[in-house]
């Protein structure tokens, strides 16, 4: 059987400290885009992050009621987290830095816990972006199926059945 | 005549061109594993059922592969924004409380007509006749409530046999030291199609002078007349079938028999006098609040919801909640303590024709070790459990998040995490198992009514309290130790075990205990409650210890059982 449902207490993450109103993410999105394209660059393949509209689907996550509150938490503490080490670090914001630089910030955010789980959740949704059925305007020409030699499940879903 | 997908248990009827018949006799509450085998068992006989669920109505045709909607959106249960629980866990002498919708804790297992067993894998195993006795078997251990069952295996023993040919189990019986006594030889179904690599498996075994056996599964290896055979699919765990062959409560019972079920049917109250339940109150799709009367009512929402409905139905009569007039509701909830591991296999290290048998997809594992379920150690003697093996699941999503993380615990991006993933994804595949073994009913772990939080409908949530008994871990990684040597001696590279007392949220029971004594049980030998005569419970909530098994094969032949003692009294 399949045992993948044990769940494991994440205690690193808190209660949250910012109320979900209070973040504008919308104005956030292009940082997050840039955000995305640091943690999974393109590929000589021609998959990059683009292509697989991970900013859309990001943006479409951020709203979703079956996205949760915990994780939607993390993306937008770990963007406002990261603008102000950049400011502090380097007088600027994330996206006037140099890519250099935007790497440095994320090595050093790596090294926290609320890093740590900000670069997994991000990624996560990228990999959703990647490698869920194209049916959701993702995953274009299932590019990320090819690449990872993925065998999808039959039947394939005719609809988007969470949209 | 498709089956009744929506509507009130009145508009059912009439859509049925039948008159409204006013009392049922028999009101089921969740079409699951434990409510609709009695549903089945009732209507066939010819009594006037009705079952009462939550979930909509989903069948063969709607189902899809769809990963992202089904394992990451988890579409078949309620959103946790709106359903949800509160996990109160025992750290450092006190509970600390976490809010299911804060941190991501689910305890849905699918809320849809047929329940969690559309989404099980099917890993059948039959409980043993020492886990009907327990108490009187290994005495007492300290901090453990474990008792002896009021029933005995010979008495269950029939209805596994009638599961094996309605659910529809196939396997091949193999004899080793712990199998139990059979009634027949053999499955009604051969065994399914199996990988190559169980010959691995298999040497492995032998080697080490391990007892193996190939696992049954509640899935058809062969069409019948009502429902098709398996199509190797390769996503079975967590996803409903497309073709019938898992032998769910929907496709097995209630589809193929049209058993009648009012969908979107939250039951949220049982009114009742001093001695019977007179109505199940529930909220339709609208919203509005209706109920349905009958002479008998049956409860099956799964353990935890289970205990919620009934502590939440309140009265004089009841003033702690239905049936609980000692105390019992709620208390002893068990899950399947033990844990998983894995090891890896590798293109790199086989040949060419060994790698394509490793890569074959959608044949099965299916193979298990039950050689430790009674074991000694240092003199004294244990409970043990099962180990099952398993290929790791054929999600993509999961499979290439993993290799975000380097042998060091680095954690990687960018390019560096790119070239991980072309160099691992497609040339590996890792073999799991998963460890079963008795959570010892504690005092400290519980279902109760959570005082502040209410879930969409305004009605209090259940609140789960956690204290595991450090026992299980003890028995679960003296398991994970025989089973890492299986992997050893198959050449698995990057063996891995976490025995843990994180519960699963989909292998659990207990919360209303049958028992001799109604000081100490809920229900009495046939799964009455003892309070209120026309009150039964047949979903995994009657069980006072678990087993070292999966409970589903038990929960659906306990309530094949409890149909036949239903009939006597109707
Ligand atoms: C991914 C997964 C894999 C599994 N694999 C295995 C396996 O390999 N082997 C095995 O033996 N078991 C397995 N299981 C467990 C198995 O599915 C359960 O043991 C079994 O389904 C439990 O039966 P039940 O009747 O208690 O609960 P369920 O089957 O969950 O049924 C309860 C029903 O009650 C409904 N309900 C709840 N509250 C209410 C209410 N208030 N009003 C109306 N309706 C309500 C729910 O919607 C649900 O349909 C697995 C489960 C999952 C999720
Ligand atoms: S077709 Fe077979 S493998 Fe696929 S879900 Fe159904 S029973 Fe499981």
């Amino acid at each position: 059987m399949d045992r993948s449902k044990r769940l494991f207490l994440k205690l690193a993450f808190g209660a949250g400290i910012l109320s979900l109103q209070q973040f504008a993410w919308e104005k956030s999105l292009d940082t997050i885009a840039l955000l995305q394209s640091d943690l999974f660059p393109a590929m000589p393949n021609g998959i990059d992050v683009h292509t697989i509209h991970a900013r859309a689907y990001l943006a479409h996550i951020l709203r979703h009621p079956r996205v949760s509150l915990r994780q939607k938490r993390i993306i937008y503490q770990g963007v406002v987290q990261i603008e102000q080490l950049a400011r502090k670090r380097y007088g600027a914001t994330y996206a006037e830095l140099a890519a250099k630089k935007r790497q440095a910030l994320l090595a050093q955010i790596a090294q926290t816990p609320w890093g740590e789980e900000f670069i997994q959740e991000m990624l996560g949704f990228i990999f959703e972006a990647l490698l869920g059925d194209p049916i959701y305007g993702i995953n274009k020409d299932a590019i990320g199926w090819k690449w990872t030699r993925h065998v999808p499940g039959l039947p394939r879903p005719s609809h988007p059945a969470w949209e | 005549m498709d089956p009744p997908r929506t509507g009130t248990a009145e508009a059912f009827a009439s859509r049925m061109g039948v008159a409204m018949k006013r009392v049922y006799d028999v009101c089921i509450i969740g079409s699951g594993a434990g409510g609709s085998p009695v549903a089945y068992e009732l209507a066939k006989a010819g009594y006037s059922v009705v079952v009462l669920e939550k979930g909509k109505w989903y069948k063969e045709e709607d189902f899809s592969k769809d990963e992202l909607a089904v394992c990451r959106r988890e579409i078949y249960s309620p959103p946790l924004s709106e359903e949800f629980h509160i996990i109160n866990v025992m750290e450092n002498g006190s509970y600390t409380r976490y809010d299911g919708r804060e941190y991501d804790w689910s305890f849905w297992n699918g809320c849809v007509v047929g329940g969690a067993s559309n989404f099980m894998s099917g890993y059948f195993h039959r409980l043993k006749p020492k886990d009907f006795a327990l108490r009187s078997s290994y005495g007492a251990i300290a901090g453990a409530n474990v008792v002896d069952w009021p029933i005995a295996y010979e008495d269950l023993e029939p209805y596994y046999t009638k599961v094996e040919h309605l659910i529809g189990v196939s396997g091949r019986v193999k004899k080793h030291s712990f199998l139990e006594p059979r009634s027949t030889p053999n499955f009604p179904y051969p065994p399914l199609a199996e990988s190559g690599v169980t010959g691995w498996f298999d040497a492995a075994c032998e080697a080490l002078g391990y007892e193996y056996f190939p696992t049954p599964r509640a899935i058809l290896s062969r069409s019948t007349h009502k429902r098709s055979s398996c199509y190797y699919s390769n996503f079975c765990g967590s996803y409903p079938c497309s073709s019938g062959a898992k032998g769910s409560a929907r496709a097995a019972l209630l589809q193929p028999h049209r058993i009648p079920v009012v969908t979107e049917a939250f039951v949220y109250h049982l009114e009742s006098d001093a001695k019977r339940i007179k109505a199940a109150w529930y909220y339709d799709k609208e919203g509005k609040e209706r109920q349905v009367t009958a002479k008998i009512f049956v409860v099956a929402a799964g353990p935890i919801e289970t205990c919620r409905l009934l502590l939440g139905s309140k009265n004089r009569h009841f003033p702690q909640g239905l049936s609980n007039n000692h105390g019992q509701v709620g208390k002893n909830l068990i899950f399947s303590a033990g844990g998983t591991g894995s090891g890896v296999f590798r293109k790199s290290r086989l040949s060419q024709e060994e790698f394509a048998t490793l890569m074959e997809p959608g044949l099965f594992f299916n193979r298990s070790i039950q050689q430790w379920y009674m074991y000694e150690k240092n003199g004294k003697r244990y409970k043990g459990g099962t180990i099952d093996f398993l290929f790791e699941h054929a999600n993509i999503i999961p499979r290439v998040m993993r290799q975000i993380w380097d042998e060091e615990g680095r954690l990687l991006w960018g390019e560096e995490l790119q070239r991980r993933i072309e160099e691992h994804v497609p040339n590996e595949r890792r073999l799991n198992f998963e460890i079963f073994n008795d959570w010892l009913p504690t005092d400290g772990t519980f279902v109760a009514l959570d005082t502040q939080a209410k879930d969409k409908w305004g009605v209090p949530v259940a609140a789960i309290y956690l204290d595991p008994h450090p026992h299980d871990l003890e028995v679960g990684n003296f398991l994970a130790k025989r089973a890492v040597q299986v992997l050893q001696k198959m050449g698995a590279e990057e063996i891995t075990s976490d025995i843990s007392s994180a519960p699963p949220p989909n292998l659990v029971a207990g919360g209303c205990r049958f028992g001799k004594d109604p000081k100490t049980s809920v229900l009495n030998p046939h799964c009455r409650s003892w309070e209120v005569e026309n009150l039964y419970i047949t979903d995994a909530s009657f069980m006072p210890t678990g087993g070292s098994v999966p409970y589903t094969w038990s929960i659906y032949a306990n309530s094949l059982r409890v149909a036949a003692a239903i009939k006597e009294v109707l």
